[in-house]
C-alpha cells in the first residue's frame, strides 16, 4: 500500500512537470500546445547527443557530464520553444484556437519523424544514463530509488519556483494579466509579445525537464515516448484546470492516483488503465468542463 | 529498294528477337521480397545481401548446369500493401520460379492469396505467425524458420522443464500479437504442469509499469514471461530491479536486440529470450555463410537473420535444379513438398503444411551484456545445452 503510493506520488511528479507547460500555452495564449509532448521527448533525445561532447572533457557518465548534457538539452529545447512562438504560433494569434491546435499537431510530428528517420537507428529505444545507476534501498519496507526521490524533488522545485514566478516577480504579473484579459493589457501597453515568449521559453524549460526526467527514472526513451507523455499531461491540466498552474499539480495527483489505484489494486487491471482515467476525464468534461482549479467562465 | 528495307529490318528484328529468347531461356529467377526500406530496413537489406550471395555462390558452382539464376529484389517496406503490389509484380513475371518473401507477419499474411493465385512458390525467410503456413489458402508457401507455435512449445519446455519454474505470471501488451504469444504460453506451460499465478496486460507506450509490478511482487512469482517487444520489455526489467521483485523474465524474439540490453542498462542481466535467431557464427554452416557473405563487400552486416535469407535461396534453388530441364512454378512447389534439402543451417525437409522440420529454436540469456546461447531445440520438445 505505502509502496503503491510512493508509485503514484513519483508517477504524478512527471505528469505535473509536463502539465505545467499546457497551463502555460494555455494560461497566455489560449494555445492546446500537442506538440509539447514530443517537445519532452527532443529534449531527451538533444541530451543523449550532447552526453559524449560532456563525457569526453568530463568523464564518461560522471555526475558533471550528465548535468551539462542536460542542462545544454534544456537551453536548447527553451530556445527551440521560442523560436516556435516567433516564428510559427505568433502568425496564428487572434485566429481560430482550432488552426493553433492542427499548427501544434503538425510541429509533433514533424518533430517525431525527424527523431525517426534522423537520429542514428532512431526507431529503436536508446538506453538513457541515470547518474545514479538505478541504485535503491528499502526504506521502512517500501522500495525507493535515488532517480526516484531526484524526480519527486523536481517536481517540488518546480511547483516552488512557479509559485514564485507567477506570484512575486513582474513577468508572473504580466502572464495573470495577460491570462485574464489578453484586450486589456494590450490596451494598457503591456509588453503582450515578451511575456507570451517567455511563456513558451518556460514551457520549452519544462518539456525539458520532464523528457530528461523521464529518459533518467525509466532509463530509456524512444522517439514517439512523447505522445503518451504529452496525452497524459494534458489530461492532468484539463483536470485541475487548463489555465492553472496548480491545477496542473493537483490534475497529475489525481489522474496518477487512480491509475496506480486500478494497476495495483485490481488483478487484470493495467489493461484498463487508460480506460478508467479518461473515463474520469469525460465525467469531469461534462460536470466540471473548466477543470477543478479553473477561473475560466463557461459563458452560455 | 524501299521494300527490301523493310524486309531486311523485318529479318533483324526476328533474329534479335530469336536469340534473346535463347538467352533467356537459361535464366530462371528467385524474387525476394524483404523490407529494405522501412523501420526493419536493416534487417531487410542484410537478408538481402545474403540472398544475393547465395546466388553469386550456386552460380560460381555450375549446379544449374548451363542455366543461370536471377535474383529480383522487390521491397515490401515491413507494409501489407507494399507487400502485395511487390508479390503481384513476382507473378506477374514468368521467369519468377519460386520467391522468398517477407520478415514481418502481417505482410506474409497479406500476400498468401497472391501467391496461392499465381501458383508461386514463396519460402518464408522470418516471419513466425503460424497461420501463414497453417491456414493458406492451397499449397504455396512454406516456412524455413521455426513458427511462433513451435517457439512457444520451447519456451514453455524451458520454464517448465530445464528451469524447473513453479509460478509464473505472464504479462502481454494487449497486441494480437502479444496475446497470442501469452494465451498459447499459458496452454503450454500449464500442460507441463506449471502454475500460471496470474495474468494483465499494459499498453504499448506507457512507460511506467511500477504499480503493476508492484502488485505482481506479492504474488511471488519466479518468473514472469512477457508477450510483447523490446521497447516494454526493457522498461518492464528495469523497473523490476526498482520496485525489488526478484524474479526472471522469458519473453521471445521481440527482445532478442542489442537495443534491450541497451535500454534496460545494467538491469537486463539475466533476462531470457527463446528465439529462432541462430548464433550464426557458431553454427556448423555458419562460417561457410559469413565467408560468402565477406565475399560480397556489402558495406552492411548480414544481421541476425541473413543465414535464413541465404538457406532459403539454397533451397529454392535446389528445387529448381531437380525440376530440370523444363523447370515450371508447380515443378518447384512438388518438389520442395517431396525432397530434402541441405543448407547452412542443416538439413531439412517441409511438412504437409508447408513448415520445416529443422527446429531452429535457441534460448539465449543477458550476460555481461551480450546475449550468449545456453540452449538448442532437439528437435522433439525438449531442450538440449548449445553445442557449437
Amino acid at each position: 500500500m505505502v509502496q503503491q503510493a510512493f508509485n503514484a506520488v513519483v508517477l504524478s511528479s512527471i505528469y505535473a512537470i509536463v502539465a505545467l507547460g499546457f497551463t502555460l500555452y494555455f494560461g497566455t495564449m489560449n494555445l492546446v500546445n500537442f506538440a509539447h509532448g514530443d517537445c519532452c521527448t527532443l529534449a531527451a533525445f538533444l541530451a543523449l547527443l550532447a552526453l559524449p561532447a560532456c563525457s569526453a572533457v568530463f568523464g564518461r557518465e560522471s555526475w558533471v557530464a550528465l548535468g551539462i548534457a542536460g542542462l545544454v538539452a534544456v537551453l536548447a529545447t527553451i530556445f527551440l520553444a521560442a523560436l516556435s512562438e516567433r516564428w510559427l504560433f505568433r502568425r496564428l494569434r487572434g485566429r481560430a484556437p482550432l488552426e493553433g491546435l492542427i499548427v501544434s499537431l503538425g510541429l509533433a510530428m514533424l518533430i517525431r519523424e525527424a527523431i525517426l528517420h534522423f537520429y542514428p537507428n532512431g526507431g529503436n529505444p536508446q538506453g538513457f544514463p541515470d547518474p545514479f545507476h538505478n541504485r535503491s534501498a528499502e526504506v521502512l519496507g517500501v522500495s525507493v530509488s535515488v532517480i526516484q526521490v531526484m524526480t519527486v524533488a523536481s517536481a517540488l522545485f518546480a511547483a516552488l519556483a512557479f509559485y514564485w514566478v507567477v506570484q512575486r516577480t513582474r513577468f508572473g504579473r504580466l502572464m495573470r494579466a495577460l491570462s485574464q484579459d489578453p484586450e486589456a493589457a494590450q490596451m494598457v501597453g503591456l509588453p503582450v509579445d515578451l511575456t507570451i515568449l517567455g511563456s513558451f521559453a518556460l514551457g520549452g524549460a519544462c518539456a525539458g525537464v520532464g523528457g530528461i526526467l523521464s529518459g533518467a527514472l525509466y532509463g530509456s526513451i524512444r522517439f514517439d515516448m512523447g505522445i503518451s507523455l504529452g496525452l497524459k499531461g494534458f489530461v492532468c491540466a484539463v483536470i485541475g484546470g487548463l489555465d492553472n498552474p496548480a491545477g496542473a499539480f493537483l490534475g497529475a495527483i489525481i489522474l496518477a492516483g487512480l491509475e496506480t489505484a486500478i494497476v495495483g489494486a485490481a488483478p487484470g487491471g493495467s489493461a484498463y488503465r487508460d480506460v478508467a482515467a479518461y473515463t474520469v476525464l469525460l465525467f469531469l468534461m461534462i460536470f466540471r468542463p473548466t477543470g477543478l482549479l479553473s477561473a475560466i467562465k463557461v459563458h452560455a | 529498294m524501299k521494300s527490301l528495307h523493310i524486309v531486311l529490318l523485318v529479318l533483324v528484328a526476328c533474329i534479335c528477337s530469336c536469340s534473346r529468347r535463347t538467352a533467356d531461356s537459361d535464366v530462371y529467377r528467385i524474387a525476394a521480397i524483404l523490407p529494405i526500406s522501412g523501420p526493419n530496413a536493416a534487417q531487410g537489406i542484410g537478408m538481402m545481401n545474403s540472398c544475393k550471395s547465395a546466388v553469386r555462390d550456386i552460380n560460381e558452382s555450375g549446379n544449374l548446369g548451363n542455366a543461370k539464376l536471377e535474383l529480383v529484389e522487390l521491397d515490401d517496406e515491413s507494409k501489407p500493401d507494399a507487400a502485395v503490389r511487390a508479390a503481384e509484380r513476382a507473378g506477374q513475371d514468368p521467369k519468377v520460379l519460386a520467391a522468398t518473401a517477407h520478415w514481418n507477419s502481417g505482410p506474409a499474411l497479406a500476400t498468401d492469396p497472391i501467391f496461392h493465385r499465381w501458383g508461386l512458390a514463396n519460402l518464408v525467410p522470418a516471419a513466425i505467425d503460424s497461420k501463414i503456413t497453417l491456414e493458406q489458402p492451397g499449397d504455396e508457401i512454406f516456412r524455413i524458420d521455426p513458427s511462433d507455435l513451435i517457439i512457444l512449445r520451447y519456451a514453455a519446455a524451458f520454464a517448465g522443464s530445464v528451469r524447473g519454474w513453479k509460478r509464473v505470471f505472464v504479462i502481454d501488451d494487449n497486441t494480437l500479437y502479444g496475446k497470442d504469444l501469452a494465451s498459447t504460453f499459458v496452454a503450454d506451460y500449464s500442460g507441463l504442469g506449471g502454475k500460471v499465478v496470474g495474468q494483465d496486460s499494459i499498453q504499448v507506450g506507457d512507460r511506467d509499469f511500477s504499480a503493476l509490478l508492484t502488485r505482481i511482487k506479492s504474488v511471488k512469482p519466479e518468473c514472469i514471461f512477457f508477450g510483447g517487444v523490446v521497447a516494454e520489455a526493457a522498461l518492464i526489467k528495469r523497473q523490476m530491479r526498482t520496485v525489488g521483485l526478484q524474479a526472471d523474465l522469458l519473453s521471445l524474439t521481440g527482445i532478442f536486440t542489442k537495443s534491450f540490453i541497451e535500454a534496460a542498462g545494467p538491469a537486463a542481466e539475466g533476462a531470457y529470450s527463446a528465439t529462432v535467431v541462430p548464433p550464426t557464427a557458431r553454427l556448423p554452416g555458419g562460417q561457410q555463410f559469413l565467408r560468402s557473405y565477406a565475399r560480397g563487400r556489402f558495406n552492411h552486416p548480414s544481421e541476425a537473420w541473413g543465414i535464413y535469407g541465404y538457406a532459403s535461396v539454397q533451397v529454392l534453388a535446389e528445387a529448381i535444379r531437380r525440376a530440370l530441364p523444363h523447370p515450371t512454378r508447380r515443378a518447384v512447389i512438388n518438389e520442395l513438398k517431396k525432397g530434402e534439402f541441405e543448407t547452412v543451417l542443416g538439413k531439412m525437409r517441409f511438412d504437409d503444411h508447408g513448415q520445416t522440420t529443422l527446429v531452429t529454436v535457441f534460448v539465449y540469456q543477458v550476460r555481461n551484456g551480450e546475449w550468449v546461447p545456453l540452449f538448442q531445440a532437439d528437435g522433439k520438445g525438449s531442450l538440449m545445452a548449445f553445442k557449437e
